[in-house]
């Protein structure tokens, strides 16, 4: 796709209206958090949205656009996370590669963070040639098989036999919150654009069929290996990300449940359009939120039900239902 | 001088023990119809697929423009100018009339330099031709049969081809719907020029449309020639016509 004039009105179209609202809300939070006019609460809540949007995103380009569900997605959300801390207490280390790094923790994280979304995308190329050649539940079950050799590796080697790599920085939770709001603006542009270009289009042709997409000239291969990388790259940097906010990693970093999340999320959401995956985390963080707060030891099970509902009810989610019963809204899903 | 767009040499074809093409042969010429015939199971569908790129045959060459395209992947071989509609129709269900119809003028022959509002502009064109502009903006799957075979052949004629192969797109249509059909085909023969082998068993639509037949009969090639030879070549009607009556009517009603 040509860019220029048609990317900038692509902006001014409706299907963009709720990210720029959402933008809005977390901009204004943002700017009363950093002058102090409210406590820490409100911005807490307003990261964990954006993270969970943010990582509902980097999925969808291969499940809600693309149509493959991956299980292993946490990898590379995982390879994200641990190459921060690799990165932080190693390479930029006083006898590291990248020793003049060392103490400037705001450059150590953009290295370590671009450093994880090239890993990410070296391994997405590579496990991706092979797995991608297999379609719906082979995939999917290949992708948790990807899954189980990364946990058993990083149990191995990555957190050197302790249960928790730490990284040493000073927080500011202030500066953390507009880095998050950076990575949900960067996620949600590279997300639209995805899916208003011709990229986007060919996405939609390989998941609605893709044996009639490659007949109609789309390079189904190439376009599916090119969204798993891009994919990949997103949910890297959202580990990378979430890593510095909780200043490090837990084993459970790589569990196969945050995979699970980020399907639930773009099921609850439905599949194929631009909002459904932000309306479905949205909804899915509330769930989880409030079940926390007032039914602690139930949440899961709560949620659990909801998502049994969700898919026998309407097993096209919440933009499926608004698209079939408000045709008039469906520009506004994109 | 009629110039040779598509010629395929000697194509076999087995799946397991079944040989579904035995040494097939036949060409296509520039702007002309071929009709593409024969009992189920006679290895048209598996044709249109070795053409395609979507079967590899096991023997056998197949040449567009006088290039080897033999082996070439199916989205390569759609983007150098061949387009077809399936038996079956696959529509992006639950994308719209529109959207479908767009995603073939993005990934056609022009694919390196069109911009989307060309492909839209491509797209309400061809839509408007095989009227079904009025259900543009409708998903895909709410369309009923007809307006699916429509929808088909306005998806592969975005891609502005230089050839069209067309599966059965009189299959499963009444007979108000099939006069439709043959009349929008003879429109994009006289208006887009552009060349089609017609796979098709609906007989007096193929004996009409078609400047040329070839019969397939169990993988075998076992005629071809003007639909006048064909209908009343023996063999042929043995095999597939049945009712040699039946088939001198039709060249009757061709000459008519």
């Amino acid at each position: 796709m040509a860019p220029g004039k048609g990317l900038m009105l692509a902006f001014t179209r409706k299907g963009f209206y709720l990210s720029l609202a959402l933008l809005a809300v977390f901009i204004v939070i943002g700017v009363l958090f950093w002058y102090g006019r409210i406590g820490a609460n409100i911005p807490g809540y307003a990261m964990d949205a954006m993270y969970y949007i943010g990582i509902a995103l980097s999925m969808a380009i291969i499940m809600s656009y693309a149509g493959y569900v991956s299980f292993g997605h946490v990898v590379f959300y995982g390879v994200g996370g641990w190459t921060l801390v690799y990165t932080f207490n190693r390479l930029a280390s006083e006898s590291g590669v990248l020793s003049f790094l060392h103490g400037h923790s705001y450059a150590i994280l953009v290295v370590g963070t671009l450093l994880g979304m090239a890993l990410a995308v070296l391994l997405a190329v590579t496990v991706g040639a092979a797995v991608l050649r297999l379609r719906g539940a082979f995939f999917a079950i290949a992708t948790i098989g990807l899954d189980y050799v990364i946990l058993y590796l990083e149990s191995l080697y990555a957190t050197g036999g302790s249960d928790y790599m730490y990284i040493g920085y000073e927080r500011f939770l202030e500066k953390t919150y507009f880095l998050y709001l950076a990575g949900l603006i960067l996620t949600v542009l590279i997300a639209y654009i995805i899916r208003v270009s011709k990229f986007g289009y060919g996405l939609a042709a390989i998941r609605e069929d893709e044996d009639a997409a490659e007949v109609l000239g789309v390079n189904t291969y190439r376009y599916k290996v090119q969204a798993f990388a891009i994919a990949a790259a997103m949910a890297a940097l959202w580990g990378s990300l979430s890593s510095w906010r909780t200043s490090g990693i837990f084993p459970d970093f790589f569990s196969l449940s945050k995979s699970v999340d980020m399907i639930v999320m773009n099921v609850i959401g439905g599949l194929g359009t631009f909002n459904g995956p932000i309306i479905g985390s949205l909804i899915y963080y509330v769930i989880i939120k409030a079940t926390q707060l007032y039914a602690k030891d139930l949440a899961y099970i709560i949620v659990g039900a909801i998502v049994i509902i969700v898919v026998s009810v309407f097993p096209e989610g919440v933009a499926g239902l608004i698209k079939s019963k408000y045709r008039q809204l469906r520009e506004y899903l994109i | 001088m009629a110039r040779e767009i598509l010629k395929v040499e000697n194509i076999t074809k087995r799946f397991g023990g079944l040989l579904a093409l035995d040494h097939v042969s036949f060409y296509v010429n520039e702007g002309e119809i071929l009709g593409l015939i024969g009992p189920n199971g006679a290895g048209k569908t598996t044709m249109f697929n070795v053409i395609t790129g979507v079967y590899k045959p096991e023997e056998g060459r197949v040449y567009f423009k006088g290039r080897d395209i033999t082996g070439m992947k199916p989205h390569s071989i759609a983007r150098l100018g061949i387009s077809r509609t399936h038996q079956i129709v696959k529509p992006f269900g639950d994308l719209t009339v529109l959207e479908n119809t767009m995603i073939g003028a993005l990934f056609g022959p022009r694919h390196d330099t069109i911009t989307e509002d060309e492909a839209r502009e491509i797209a309400l064109s061809v839509l408007e031709f095989v009227g079904l502009r009025d259900k543009a903006e409708m998903p895909a799957r709410l369309l009923n049969i007809q307006e699916k075979k429509r929808l088909e052949l306005a998806r592969a004629l975005a891609q502005e081809p230089e050839l069209l192969l067309l599966d059965e797109v009189l299959a499963g249509l009444n007979p108000s719907e099939v006069a439709k059909m043959i009349k929008l085909l003879r429109k994009v023969r006289d208006e887009k020029k552009i060349t089609m082998i017609m796979i098709e068993h609906v007989m007096h639509a193929v004996m009409n449309l078609a400047d040329r037949i070839v019969v397939l009969h169990f993988g075998r090639l076992i005629a071809q020639g003007t639909p006048e030879e064909v209908a009343t070549n023996p063999e042929v009607v043995a095999a597939y016509l049945g009712d040699p009556e039946m088939a001198l009517k039709f060249v009757k009603r061709l000459r008519r």
